[in-house]
């Protein structure tokens, strides 16, 4: 039970929940908002303590860090360029500034952004920071990646864009991601396996394994008719918490 | 130069030829109101007798010395009533207190102390620019968006690189804005101290001119504040630039910036800092 307080006291966030995720694998958890899905990645990322219950990160490397948060809205540093941004992770693992640079600049090939690596974020576009913010995790290198509605901030076809560029850097290094989303396009099309979570307070109450194959196709997987079948089912499970959440949060106002 | 500047140059011309012409005609009191081309005669001589150059030099460095004096200490304290709450509760009511008292009114006291000559001026202006110095640059601490710290942590930043790598970035256009205001605060400061119990320096200069009755010079005194002014904004604008290179382009389109995020943060009343751009909320 993880209660985090609100305007009217504490509130149970997020409740009887257990969540195994195994190495290398990509989770997706979908939920009406307010459902305590970022504070469920908050508790696994460390930021938040738990009242009850526990969060382990088994780590099996030891000179990796076990985990790192990809922002939503990006979040990174205003007053960094690009490149500082980058290897900032690396910086704070004390990584010397030559191979910092060097590997920031891989980042930067491999998101398509090679020649901002000088150019402060307020320069580049929402989707642009964004990529930022992801190369930023994935040179931190950590053994599990936590995201927290990264592209939920992006119009649909940046969107479109930054899922298959997730994709591809995932099926090459096969990191253990656990993602948090509003959208079950975004969560069928990225996970492995997902989970549906409850109004306030958040519990798992569905699991989908999801059967398409790898490599995928962000854009060819909407034309696949078991795409559309997954949708319906998962949207008819989570359509009567989103009413809860949302009968919820009227009484909560008033 | 643009089509927009020259008509921006255009209005204190005509304002300037409206009022020679009023003197001329006899609209105005030539006594009270000499017109500009006697004004600047004034300031001809002014500047090849080199006294203008003398009493603004040493204007120049009172306000200097005593900026630097107040300022450098208030930075420091800023920062650490910003960053750490025992701190904070300990000098903020103190500061706060002390900050509306118009510092000129200690200008008595202070020279009971320090005695007439420099050290009572630079102490006056050093415990302005302290005051209004150390309460903005808290303020502009508290104001970063305690969300960039939380992603430094969990990429493993410890307490010393959230200072370096977080509070003190993130908060110097805070700091710039209050150092701006600090200066401007000083250099007006300075007109009035010296117009009391000092025998040189520009507010001297134009109090002299008074008693004289020399209004053209008194005049002229006023144009080379104006100038002086000027000249110390361009620097410090110059040196912004130069210190947030950030800043640069959302100083350039400014009419078109990105709202404030929220401010969430609990007890600051700013007298006026500088604000820090912050990342999109979570929410959930």
């Amino acid at each position: 039970m993880f209660p985090e307080s609100g305007a009217n006291g504490p509130v149970t966030a997020v409740e009887r929940l257990s969540l195994d995720v195994t190495e290398g694998e990509l989770v997706c958890l979908v939920g009406p908002s307010g459902c305590g899905k970022t504070t469920l990645l908050r508790v696994l990322a460390g930021l938040e303590q738990p009242t009850d219950g526990s969060a382990i990160i088994h780590s099996y490397m030891q000179d990796q860090p076990a985990k790192a948060m990809v922002f939503q809205g990006a979040g990174i540093f205003p007053w960094m360029t690009v490149e500082q941004n980058v290897s900032y992770g690396l910086q704070m693992r004390g990584v010397a500034r030559k191979e910092r640079v060097s590997i920031a600049q891989r980042w930067l090939t491999e998101i398509g952004l090679d020649g901002f690596s000088q150019a402060y974020p307020d320069q580049l576009s929402g989707g642009m920071q964004q990529r930022v913010g992801l190369a930023r995790a994935f040179a931190f290198d950590p053994e599990v990646l936590l995201m927290d509605e990264p592209f939920g901030a992006l119009d649909a076809q940046t969107r479109l864009v930054l899922q298959q560029l997730l994709l591809q850097q995932w099926e090459r290094d096969q990191k253990t991601v656990v993602f948090v989303t509003h959208s079950i396009e975004e969560a069928l099309t990225l996970g492995d396996r997902v989970y549906v979570m409850s109004a306030r307070p958040g519990r798992l109450i569905h699991e989908i394994v999801v059967p398409f194959a790898r490599p995928r196709d962000a854009i060819a997987l909407r034309t696949d008719p078991r795409f559309s079948a997954l949708f319906a089912m998962v949207w008819d499970v989570l359509r009567d918490e989103v009413e809860r959440a949302r009968v919820a949060e009227s009484e909560a106002l008033i | 130069m643009t089509h927009n500047r020259w008509l921006s140059l255009l209005s204190p011309l005509m304002l300037l030829a409206l009022w020679e012409l009023a003197v001329q005609v006899g609209w105005l009191n030539r006594i009270f109101f000499p017109p500009p081309s006697e004004v600047f005669v004034a300031l001809g001589e002014l500047i090849t007798t080199g006294q203008i150059f003398r009493d603004t030099g040493i204007s120049l460095m009172r306000v200097s010395v005593g900026f630097v004096l107040g300022a450098v200490p208030a930075i420091v304290l800023g920062l650490l009533m910003g960053i750490n709450p025992f701190v904070r509760l300990i000098l903020r009511p103190l500061a706060a207190a002390i900050y509306p008292i118009p510092k000129i009114a200690l200008l008595p006291l202070i020279i009971v102390v320090l005695g007439l000559g420099e050290s009572s001026k630079i102490a006056t202006i050093a415990i302005s620019v302290f005051f209004l110095v150390v309460l903005n640059v808290a303020a502009s601490v508290l104001q970063v968006d305690q969300r960039y710290f939380e992603i430094a942590r969990s990429f493993g930043a410890q307490p010393g690189d959230l200072f370096w790598t977080v509070a003190l970035p993130a908060s110097l256009p805070g700091i710039m804005t209050s150092i701006k205001l600090g200066m401007g605060f000083a250099l007006t400061l300075i007109v009035g101290v010296e117009f009391v119990g000092a025998d040189s320096g520009i507010g001297w200069l134009i109090w002299r001119s008074y008693e004289l009755y020399a209004i053209d010079r008194m005049l002229a005194g006023l144009v080379v504040i104006a100038l002086v002014g000027w000249l110390v904004t361009a620097l410090f604008d110059w040196l912004e630039v130069l210190l947030i290179p950030w800043q640069r382009r959302v100083r350039s389109r400014q009419a078109t910036s990105r709202p404030l995020v929220r401010q969430k943060r609990e007890d600051v009343e700013s007298p006026g800092a500088g604000a820090s751009p912050a990342p999109t909320g979570s929410n959930d």
